[in-house]
């Protein structure tokens, strides 16, 4: 449900990026969505759909890499699913366990037309860009 | 030529350094701020109904969250308390922009504790820090026993679960020792706490350890 929000605030952050690198066309954006991050990739896709256009995003491709939920033992150290029946360790049945991976939100990388690297602007501090062939 | 960036930036990253700015404005207040969760109907506003008028040490405050209507924040005028509702026209969750514009409305200069009231929902605003300084989650008996395993970012975004409704508990199946077992599992260090915002089973304890919170955070 709050698929459109995550979209919208995704937009802004490479919208805003790709400005300050003078690349005016985005034709890839790639996520990383975890399985109880809360977000549905489907949900994800139709929100993009919709607040794209009109904007040097629409037509883009998105690509939705999913993060399976994956549990830690903080006692034997297995790593292991959450199944339904609850959150111990299979291993040692001990209930010290960790969530490391499944809540992700986050924009790995974009792919941009007409850019303008080379000249060594950079974005908001936090991107690094490499050029590719293309 | 196509140009790829790498980002690596958590999708909320704004909303994230909003809630951090929100939080050093809170600190700056000397104001202590919890965040509550729930599934529609669970009883956010029965907790804050049940909480405000037992405190005696601290002055709270509330920011009511709905989707639409301003039932809630008319269940809360009474206490006679600031109190500002937001009004998300269709929003399923409160972001931090919305707190920070909220603010804007509040008298907070006699406050200790600021309570918000977060949309009815398990699955959105578990995502979205509003920069409070306890998350508290409310699960009522007669929703089952599955809601932790369900709504797995909720319960382990929160420090604090409510299990609310206990007067319930002979007509259900709901299973109380399960639910906490499993809450445990996930979270070892979880507070929880059984109350019935019906019949008071329950709210003299989380009173007595929310007051105590509030002054040793500060």
């Amino acid at each position: 449900m709050h698929e459109l929000s995550l979209i919208t605030a995704m937009m802004d952050l490479i919208l805003k990026d790709a400005q300050s690198r003078g690349i005016r066309k985005i034709t890839r954006v790639e996520l990383k969505v975890g399985e109880f991050s809360g977000a549905y990739p489907h949900a994800l896709r139709e929100a993009f759909a919709v607040a794209s256009r009109g904007t040097p995003m629409e037509g883009a491709e998105l690509v939705i890499e999913e993060v399976p939920a994956e549990l830690r033992c903080r006692e034997c150290g297995a790593v292991f699913r959450p199944s339904e029946t609850g959150w111990a360790c299979p291993s040692c049945r001990s209930q010290n366990v960790l969530l490391q991976g499944g809540l992700e939100l986050e924009i790995q990388s974009y792919h941009g037309r007409d850019g303008d690297v080379g000249q060594g602007r950079s974005g908001q501090g936090y991107s690094s860009g490499e050029q590719e062939e293309g | 030529m196509s140009v790829k960036v790498v980002v690596g930036k958590d999708i909320l990253a704004v909303n994230r350094k909003r809630a951090e700015d929100l939080r050093a404005r809170f600190k700056q207040m000397g104001i202590k701020v919890v965040n509550i969760l729930s599934s529609p109907g669970a009883g956010k506003t029965s907790v804050l109904e049940a909480t405000i008028p037992k405190l005696q040490k601290v002055r709270a405050a509330v920011i009511e969250g709905d989707v639409a209507t301003t039932r809630d924040a008319e269940r809360l005028s009474h206490l006679g308390i600031p109190l500002v509702q937001i009004t998300t026209l269709g929003a399923c969750h409160l972001d931090a922009s919305m707190v920070w514009k909220a603010l804007e409305e509040m008298d907070l200069s006699r406050v200790d504790l600021l309570f918000i009231e977060n949309v009815g929902n398990l699955i959105c605003p578990a995502s979205f820090d509003l920069g409070e300084n306890l998350r508290v989650v409310v699960l009522s008996v007669a929703e089952g026993t599955d809601k932790p395993a369900k709504y797995p970012a909720a319960f382990l975004s929160s420090q604090v679960v409510l299990i609310n409704k206990t007067d319930l508990l002979p007509y259900t199946d709901f299973d109380l020792k399960r639910v906490l077992g499993e809450v445990r599992a996930m979270k070892p260090d979880m507070r929880t706490f059984t109350i019935s915002c019906r019949t008071g089973e329950g709210i003299d304890k989380w009173v007595e350890w929310l007051e105590e919170w509030v002054r040793e955070a500060q």
